[in-house]
């Protein structure tokens, strides 16, 4: 054996296998690239499959999601339609951005004070969307443009998350690669009989930043004991300026489907990356 | 984007190893160019396959494995091409005759003893990493591995029987 050993070990490794191999994984790299991207849109694509199907429509036509849009919903006050796309497919950049935009409507059945008030709301709204998602497109071309040799891709994606008698919540997803990618999200909820932009001491009153920050950590411990594969920085003694200590004034939120409030934090914020954005629901 | 780092994790290994799973390769096929294709074939297949990496610990083994099937499923396709000892390259080198040896010797053994033999001889892994990427329980991993060396054994000059079946011995017991 040991003999085989040493004519194994003679054998002579050609350095220009070495340039093959590394195309090799060039090519391979590429496409998983256009895979996942591909994987990522999907997975962006909506909590629901009708949301799905809402968001790939108005993208593929306009008529068709006008069409779309004109069936009426119970409770239908907002509607959502793509005002603005940005497409690239290049071998090493790729953006898929379709700015999202909120839109009132006067059906009759809301009081015209309410209607004007969520015409305002919505604007507000829409100047922010139009505003993150400007900073993320500027940069991702100022990358493209300094780069050459760079990779880098960009989604910009949304989905209504609740849309009942009293809650409207859209769900701005902003994700950014370059080797490693950051997905964040960014909430909007408005309230239907007021046509007011939900804020969260509506529903924990002044102190809302106390309760919510120990509500939230009570569930961090309390799903760290329950699963060990969870990670969230909490208690962490290594570093312990980590730690989660409070939300946010104005912490990211919107409310589900059972009217409940879900505080939402972005990757790293309270918890490793590998966690991804995480939520609590907070009960009130 | 846990993916994506197994990715890197992935890259980062074929090229630190880069030279041992050419030699990988080459075991097989006994030729640069076919040795070559291999390990650009596996890298192109490591990389795509990056997420089913499941224990970012045994990338390098797991490799490994990508590049042994690789090289089997080239010799598939090419039988006869490469696996005749007519076919021998031309160009007489001083080691050729030892390369035959070697060549001969490993071919005596089927896909998977040949693996494992490759992987605890020549590459010096651990048994329970190699039993870790297989899928196998360690004792079958020793079993085959005894058993693949009781070929070779009868392949080769009596006089070395002894040490090797020592060897081997002593290797099952330590681990």
């Amino acid at each position: 054996m040991e003999r085989w050993k040493k004519e194994y070990d003679r054998i002579v490794v050609p350095e220009k296998g070495r340039e093959k191999m590394e195309e090799a994984i060039m090519r391979a790299k590429e496409s998983r690239k256009r895979e996942k991207r591909i994987r990522i849109i999907r997975r962006l694509g909506g909590a629901a499959a009708v949301f799905a199907i809402l968001m790939i429509l108005p993208n593929t036509s306009r008529t068709a999601a006008a069409a779309m849009q004109q069936i009426p919903v119970l409770g239908d006050f907002f509607r959502v339609i793509t005002i603005r796309e940005y497409q690239v497919d290049e071998e090493r950049y790729q953006a898929d951005v379709k700015v999202p935009e909120v839109i009132p409507e006067d059906t009759g059945e809301v009081p015209k004070e309410t209607v004007q008030q969520a015409k305002e709301t919505t604007d507000a709204i829409n100047f922010d969307i139009q505003k993150v998602t400007d900073e993320l497109v500027e940069e991702f071309k100022n990358t493209m443009e300094e780069y050459e040799g760079g990779y880098g891709d960009i989604v910009v994606d949304s989905a209504v998350l609740t849309d009942d008698e009293k809650w409207f919540s859209l769900e701005l997803i902003l994700y950014q690669g370059a080797g490693s990618g950051y997905e964040r999200h960014r909430h909007y909820t408005i309230d239907k009989t007021t046509g007011r932009q939900a804020v969260l001491s509506d529903f924990f009153g002044e102190d809302y930043v106390n309760i919510i920050s120990e509500a939230v950590k009570e569930q961090m411990r309390r799903r760290m004991a329950e699963d060990e594969s969870l990670t969230y920085w909490i208690d962490y003694e290594e570093v312990p300026e980590w730690n989660f200590e409070s939300i946010a004034e104005d912490q990211d939120f919107y409310v589900n489907k059972d009217g409940k409030v879900a505080v939402c934090f972005n990757e790293y914020e309270v918890a490793p990356g590998y966690m991804g954005c995480v939520e609590f629901i907070i009960e009130q | 984007m846990r993916g994506v780092d197994k990715e890197t994790l992935v890259h980062e290994c074929l090229v630190n190893h880069y030279e041992k799973y050419y030699r990988i390769a080459y075991s097989y096929t006994f030729q640069e160019q076919d040795a070559m294709d291999i390990v650009q074939e596996g890298a192109y297949r490591a990389i795509l396959k990056s997420d089913s990496l499941k224990n970012p610990e045994y990338a390098d083994t797991w490799i490994c494995r990508i590049m042994m099937n690789e090289a089997v499923r080239f010799l598939e396709k090419y039988r006869g091409r490469t696996v005749t000892m007519e076919e021998m390259p031309e160009e007489g080198r001083e080691d050729e005759r030892a390369d035959l040896d070697l060549r001969r010797a490993l071919s005596k053994l089927d896909a998977q003893e040949r693996e494992i033999v490759v992987l605890r001889y020549f590459e010096e892994e651990k048994l329970t990493d190699i039993a870790k990427v297989m899928g196998l329980k360690v004792n079958t991993v020793k079993s085959r591995l005894y058993r693949a060396v009781e070929k070779l054994k009868r392949y080769m000059e009596p006089a070395e029987n002894y040490s090797v079946l020592k060897r081997t011995e002593n290797t099952g017991a330590g681990r």
